[in-house]
């Protein structure tokens, strides 16, 4: 029985598990969907209860039947054949995922993350409705594009707010690669809200001071915990924005806080699950966000968390 | 629970190596370009947080990047930036947001 990865081929963290399943003697197939149709051949059929069939590429093939799991990390898009109209591109690109990406998913059998588990918990708004149902504490958030309503929002909560992207925080613009971190709302932003009418736009109540803030990477059911102390005061707000400053440590999570997690990665059907969360002077934990394809291999380098060899075990496992 | 995400979302693509999308547009006038990306800052302002993509070669025995001579790639510091430059999309349209969540990002 194989473990199927569809990954980018220029990915360490993936690297790395591959070579741990490979020295545990399990069969790995590793493609790209960038590699279809052109170095990736798909044929499947369906048999009595399950599509079946062969995925090959130029030096290897797996039986879709044989597929013990998926590990679906951010495969990239589909590289056409040159000589396509934009028309056809767009087309055959929707072929692509609808054929090759609809038999994948359909495959009944274990997924690190299943794409469309990934792609439901990757809505904020969703993420706090459902963290708080699961018992977890969760910042007072304000999601709008009326300014007077920031201003409401800040009077009520009598206290800093944050403000952060609903979606992916890396853009271009005039050629030149950009971030947005969480920052803080001065006196001065309310005083001019100009933009937030633009589109929605999320505000929450800033958790500070912070004792220390955690992410909590969970593998099946398997959570492994880093505090992360933040040491400059960019980090102190957004720890993403200045790595250099940040020191780790391992950490365990109280049990109603591990409770909740788990319940929220059921909710969502997740396998996988970085968790983010401020930890303030009283010891609460404050649940942040979850990115179900969360990035980890410098945090097990950095704390010592054995992620990498638990996620093999898993995919070799085949169920949580 | 009931999925929100559209039918394109529920099997997202990314951009190859984590790269960003290069976009020529200047910024909107203040009022109109969204509040949140007042603070929006350019990598080039934070040197230590950006990484370039090496030479590689994708090993297809091994299933695994590897750079000159056969060596590992090696684990970075952190997640980081890709500043290596792409044009287009291969698939045939433009790129859905979750779809640009670039490699780096550990949120």
């Amino acid at each position: 029985m194989t473990v199927l990865v569809l990954a980018d081929e220029f990915d360490v963290t993936t690297d790395r598990v591959v070579e741990l399943l490979r020295e545990r003697g399990v069969p790995v197939f590793r493609c790209d969907t960038g590699d279809f149709p052109q170095r990736l051949t798909l044929a499947a059929a369906l048999d009595a209860d399950r599509w079946d069939g062969v995925l090959r590429d130029q030096i290897r093939e797996v039986r879709l039947s044989e597929v013990r799991s998926v590990w679906y990390r951010r495969p990239t898009h589909f590289r056409l054949p040159d000589g396509l109209s934009r028309t056809e591109q767009r087309l055959a690109a929707g072929e692509a995922r609808m054929g090759f990406g609809g038999v994948v998913s359909a495959l009944p059998v274990l997924f690190v993350n299943h794409p469309a588990r990934d792609a439901d918990c990757a809505y904020k708004p969703a993420q706090l409705a459902v963290a708080r149902e699961c018992g977890l504490r969760v910042p007072r958030t304000l999601v709008t594009n009326d300014p007077g309503r920031v201003r409401e929002f800040a009077v009520s909560v009598g206290g800093p707010l944050v403000t952060k992207l609903l979606g992916a925080s890396a853009f271009t613009e005039q050629g030149v690669p950009k971030v947005v971190y969480t920052s803080k709302l001065t006196d001065e932003d309310l005083a001019d809200l100009r933009g937030v009418s633009t589109t929605a736009h999320l505000f929450q109540q800033w958790i500070g001071p912070k004792a220390f803030e955690a992410r909590v990477t969970v593998v099946g059911r398997v959570l492994l915990s880093a505090a992360i102390y933040a040491r400059s005061p960019e980090a102190a707000v957004d720890w993403r924005s200045d790595y250099d400053s940040l020191e780790y440590q391992r950490v365990e999570p109280p049990e109603p806080v591990r409770e909740g997690i788990l319940a929220f990665m059921r909710r969502f059907g997740l396998n996988f699950g970085g968790f983010d969360f401020t930890i303030d002077q009283q010891g609460r934990w404050w649940f942040l966000e979850c990115n179900s394809a969360a990035q980890f291999g410098w945090l097990e380098a950095a704390a010592g968390l054995p992620i990498s060899e638990t996620l093999a075990d898993l995919l070799t496992r085949g169920c949580p | 629970m009931d999925p929100i995400a559209g039918a394109e979302g529920r099997f997202a693509l990314s951009a190859p190596r984590g790269l960003l999308e290069v976009s020529a547009e200047q910024p909107s006038p203040v009022g109109v370009r969204p509040f949140a990306l007042r603070r929006a800052r350019a990598f080039d302002e934070l040197p230590d947080q950006v990484a370039r993509v090496p030479e590689y070669r994708y090993d297809p025995v091994r299933q695994v990047a590897v750079l000159a001579g056969d060596r590992d790639v090696p684990l970075f510091k952190h997640t980081n930036p890709r500043t290596q430059e792409t044009t287009g999309t291969p698939d045939g349209r433009g790129a859905q947001p979750e779809e640009t969540r670039p490699d780096w990002q550990p949120g």
